[in-house]
């Protein structure tokens, strides 16, 4: 009786072992702020890679339909983590008692953004654009809008700030003659351009002002973030190795061309488009800055306090010192 | 009676919903407290001029209700004159009225531009649908016994229409009216949301994306406000053309 008691504890302990590491890995439920955008594919570089896994990490990734709706997925507490959600929208949620904290940047400055016109227009670049021409952005408050404004006083337009919607919606009113200028987003739209029914007209690195400010955050749900405190510092680190991972990986970018059926030779140029230095989760700079503009843009109603940006920002995972 | 009625469950709903954001049972960020939406009112007339939008939103619901009138009811009745057509169009037009005729709004914007004609244009399709459905309906649904008693006075086809037929099918017009309404007015403040454009739905979309959800609400409640203006409109109406 006694041998077989023996046997069932090691069995047992053995099973237990064995079964340990899957047993270990912590959850995180992980919202992608929007789709096809290259810095949005770090978290399956992390899953598909297995960096997650080495880090302990269960990581399920959702996506949702901008800003504010995927943030709002992690106010809720139905999403952990957002990635890649606009700065200003998680300044916003903040100000009104969202239970949000920023763990890191997700890129700093819109590089990635880039305005066009169609290939037989007279307009080769954004000071070709004359007064009354529409200079394109999403919508209102959004980063595009941001960049058009920054970009339109940088070099002093005199073009008219036009809200067209998504890259999609955008597209159709240029293709179809209503506005002058679209925006997109690389690699969206790359297809056009290499076929030459599209030409780029300028990037958002026109936009000097927001270069070096950090855009889109990664942001958590902080009463997960509290309880999982430690998963939320590995999280951050699997994801700092994944983003080198993608960048230098060709399996990767072939990956992420499959993923959102896009054509190789339109992704591969996606390092340079959105440059690795841009794009590391520290330093999440410039939040004074995007706590003027949020304020100019009534995102808040008052400047947050020096003490409420602190508080805000917990980087890597880490409490605010 | 009735309205009091209904007055005092609206107000019970309200209290409970205050006293439950209030204890925490509800996230204020989700729902806000109703006295927080109701302060919210004079602050988004004042940001975004939520009166004269409400008029927008009414105007263009007015007018895309207005065309699938003009078009959905003479095209009702000659499908109800026409029982081939009416037969071979009836599965058409039910399965038109299911489809989420909200996602065409990209050809809608090419085709009209980014104006309020792409609005006009997305109500008119889900609001003419079920007026066509519904005044075919009504009038084959006619008594027998109503024009048979036509027919007894042997009154001339103009009469029988307007005395006998368009009397006793106006409840099931108007139904198909209302429905129709309500469709409209969803399209137009969809589309509005969408693209950014136009008057309520554009209020709502901007006050979601700035997180300020008693102003979110607010904007709602304003769009509910156009929705009864119109349930209560075609309600006098209705009465106006069939008292009894």
């Amino acid at each position: 009786m006694s041998k077989m008691l023996k046997s069932l504890a090691i069995g047992v302990a053995g099973a237990t072992l064995l079964a340990g590491p899957s047993f270990a890995a912590d959850k995180v439920r992980l919202v992608n702020s929007t789709k096809v955008v290259f810095e949005m594919d770090h978290p399956y570089t992390c899953i598909e890679e297995g960096i997650c896994k080495k880090y302990g990490l269960d990581v399920s990734v959702i996506h949702g339909s901008g800003g504010a709706a995927s943030l709002q997925a992690v106010l809720t507490g139905s999403q952990d983590v957002v990635w890649g959600n606009g700065v200003l929208g998680v300044l916003s949620a903040y100000a009104k008692g969202a239970p949000i904290r920023v763990l890191g940047s997700n890129i700093r400055g819109v590089p990635d953004l880039y305005w066009y016109v169609k290939a037989d227009s007279p307009i080769k670049t954004f000071t070709d654009l004359k007064a009354g021409q529409e200079l394109a952005y999403s919508r209102p408050g959004s980063t595009t809008n941001l960049a058009a404004i920054y970009i339109k006083n940088a070099l002093g337009l005199k073009a008219k700030l036009t809200s067209v919607g998504g890259p999609s919606g955008s597209r159709t009113q240029l293709m179809s003659g209503q506005v002058a200028t679209g925006w997109s987003v690389y690699p969206l739209n790359k297809g056009l351009i290499r076929q030459g029914k599209i030409r780029v007209i300028g990037t958002g690195k026109a936009a000097a002002g927001l270069n070096g400010v950090t855009i889109r955050v990664i942001a958590a749900n902080l009463n997960w973030l509290n309880k999982n405190r430690e998963a939320a510092k590995r999280l951050m680190v699997a994801m700092e190795e994944s983003r080198s991972t993608t960048y230098t990986s060709e399996k990767r970018l072939r990956a992420y061309a499959k993923r959102w059926k896009l054509n190789y030779e339109d992704v591969k140029s996606a390092p340079q488009d959105t440059p690795p230095e841009l794009t590391t989760m520290l330093p999440l700079s410039g939040l004074d800055k995007i706590n003027e503009i949020a304020l100019q843009n009534k995102k808040i109603k008052k400047l947050l306090t020096a003490a409420q940006l602190k508080e805000l920002v917990h980087p890597m995972g880490h409490k605010p010192r | 009676m009735p309205v009091f009625v209904g007055l005092i469950g609206f107000f019970v709903c309200a209290v409970l919903l205050e006293f439950s954001v209030e204890a925490g049972w509800v996230m204020q960020l989700v729902v806000p407290r109703p006295s927080d939406t109701i302060l919210a009112f004079p602050e988004v007339q004042e940001d975004m001029d939520l009166f004269g939008n409400f008029f927008v939103t009414l105007a263009m619901t007015a007018a895309a209700t207005f065309l699938a009138l003009l078009i959905g009811v003479p095209f009702g009745y000659f499908l109800y004159r026409n029982t081939r057509y009416g037969i071979a169009y009836e599965g058409w037009l039910a399965a038109a009225f299911a489809a989420p005729t909200v996602l065409l709004y990209p050809l809608f914007l090419v085709i009209f531009g980014r104006s309020h004609l792409t609005l006009i244009a997305m109500g008119f399709i889900p609001g003419a649908i079920p007026i066509i459905i519904q005044t075919r309906q009504g009038l084959l649904g006619v008594s027998r016994t109503l024009l048979n008693v036509g027919q007894s006075f042997n009154v001339s086809h103009r009469d029988m229409f307007w005395k006998i037929q368009l009397p006793s099918a106006v409840p099931t017009i108007f139904t198909g009216i209302r429905i129709g309404v309500m469709y409209t007015l969803v399209n137009i403040v969809a589309i509005e949301y969408l693209i950014d454009f136009g008057g309520l739905g554009r209020i709502v979309s901007e006050m979601y994306f700035r997180f300020d959800t008693p102003g979110t609400y607010a904007s709602i409640i304003a769009v509910v406000m156009v929705s009864v203006f119109f349930y209560w409109g075609f309600g006098r109406v209705e009465k106006w053309l069939r008292p009894v």
